[in-house]
């Protein structure tokens, strides 16, 4: 069976680092850092202090206040970044069957924010007034739930809940939907606003966050000697995916070809990644291989590089394990040096700055990038952006539970 | 608490979540015909008049709440019992 080619055509980011497509790369190329301290909640007793957070963000420039007020900030970005996406691709859906149109968004905690609100009400004025909201605010599918129901999407529903790899698996399942032929768009990405007491502490007690308060733009350094964890962000971030022959039956402006997916599991840890790494490995070589691509065809990693002293050991190793030679010659970045974490919009967050990679030939930098450690010994495009032609690229995201996903991005070319 | 300041405060709070103009409200707006909210809508507006006076309003009272008059009425004959 001739499988049916997909593309990129609508980017919509909101994130620390900026608010739309051409802020958040102008950023991006800049190697500017969305990392600040926090005031908004009382982390006097935490070791981490700091986080990636989006200033400047007013929901009601995008949505209802009715809406806005009935979601939680999740959805706020989820539908702002969704608004941003169909603009961006000019996309009109007005002559197009909706029950092929599918939103598929990955979201790791979903509407956290008013669950912890709700649980506190519960414990302090009883469990019988709580919000009749609650829990079509707090299930994680709220996001796809109002963007269907926002821009008339019959297709294809749902939430990927894959911590920190939920954007790119949820961005890999609709594109295997439109590949597969059951739907022709697909609205994805991923979307988190973890930045509550609840979940920073929580993230605090695994000890996995940055320590570096004095230093917050240093602090997400990922490959770096010196790094010391990772830095909790938000974002919301979607793209607009089309079967190709309807996209340039359209005249869509074409970022990349998304040309191949794989995902699995190194069935090892819950939070550890294996060090032996042959499970990134793995999912690496065979999403290449989806693309009908050979190694030495990759110009291009945005690494998953979340500036842990594990993570970004394996995924070295499994880097230097399927690249082998060429390994230290490809240009690698973590753009989560510049935007945190953002957990599941992390994937949605990345696979937008590979388009915009594809498109401009800049690679962005990982920035604070100082001290080379020796596990970790290829070119991470420190500091600064490296304009390079770059015709395939390759984003991993990699999640709690030992789940690893990646997308292969294409300059689209023979159509 | 009379009759006025109930219907005062439940038109307030109506305004604020519905986001609406107070002067279009009147003690004959139907909930769902002329203020346009959904049976899950309602059900919000109750909450909040719950949480305004600490009131509990069983599911046999919510039929009987259809327009503001309906609802002022109520509040009226529950505070009346109260004391």
């Amino acid at each position: 069976m001739n499988k049916r080619r997909v593309v990129i055509t609508g980017l919509g980011a909101v994130s620390s680092i900026g608010i739309g497509k051409v802020e958040f790369w102008k950023s991006s190329i800049a190697g500017m850092s969305g990392v600040k301290e926090i005031d908004f909640f009382d982390v006097s007793l935490l070791s981490s202090k700091i986080c990636s957070n989006i200033i400047g963000f007013d929901p009601l420039d995008y949505i209802d206040k009715q809406v806005a007020k009935r979601t939680d900030r999740f959805v706020h970005l989820g539908l702002a970044a969704t608004t941003l996406a169909f603009d961006d691709a000019q996309l009109k859906l007005d002559n197009i069957d909706r029950s092929r149109v599918g939103a598929i968004i990955g979201s790791g905690a979903g509407g956290i924010i008013f669950h912890e609100e709700q649980i506190l009400a519960g414990y302090e004025k009883g469990i019988h007034r709580l919000n009749p909201f609650a829990i079509p605010r707090i299930t994680p599918n709220a996001v796809s739930g109002h963007i269907a129901i926002k821009f008339n999407i019959q297709g294809p529903n749902m939430v990927i809940s894959t911590a920190c790899s939920a954007g790119n698996i949820a961005i890999g399942e609709g594109f295997r939907k439109i590949q597969h032929g059951e739907i022709d768009i697909c609205i994805t990405g991923g979307v988190e606003a973890p930045l509550t007491p609840f979940t920073f502490g929580a993230y605090d007690a695994m000890r996995v966050l940055s320590k570096r308060n004095s230093a917050p733009k240093e602090a997400s350094r990922p490959f770096d000697k010196d790094r010391d964890g990772f830095v909790l962000g938000e974002g919301g971030a979607i793209l607009i995916l089309e079967e190709l022959s309807l996209a340039l039956k359209r005249g869509a402006r074409i970022y990349a070809e998304l040309g191949g997916y794989s995902l699995n599991s190194g069935a090892y840890n819950m939070v550890i990644p294996k060090p032996e790494a042959d499970d990134i490995a793995k999912v690496m070589i065979d999403s290449i291989k989806d693309a009908s691509l050979d190694t030495g065809d990759i110009d291009y990693i945005n690494a998953h590089g979340t500036s842990t002293l594990q993570n970004d050991k394996a995924e070295s190793k499994a880097i230097r394990d399927v690249f082998k030679d060429r390994a230290k010659d490809i240009n690698i970045s973590s753009t989560k040096s510049m935007i945190g974490h953002t957990l599941g919009a992390s994937g949605g967050l990345e696979t937008i700055i590979c388009c915009l990679v594809i498109e401009n030939n800049i690679i962005p930098p990982t920035i604070n990038y100082h001290t080379p450690d020796p596990e970790c010994d290829l070119n991470y495009t420190p500091n600064t952006a490296v304009k390079k032609q770059v015709n395939n690229c390759i984003t991993n995201s990699f999640g709690f539970g030992s789940n690893n996903s990646c997308l292969i991005l294409k300059r689209l070319i023979n159509y | 608490m009379d009759k006025a300041e109930i219907q005062k405060k439940v038109i307030d709070i109506i305004a604020e979540h519905r986001d609406m103009d107070k002067t279009i409200i009147t003690l004959e707006s139907s909930l769902r015909d002329d203020l346009g909210m959904d049976s899950f809508e309602a059900m919000e507006f109750i909450f909040y008049l719950e949480e305004t006076y600490n009131i509990k309003i069983p599911d046999s009272d919510l039929v009987k709440l259809k327009v503001i008059k309906d609802i002022v009425d109520y509040l009226e004959i529950r505070f009346k019992e109260n004391q």
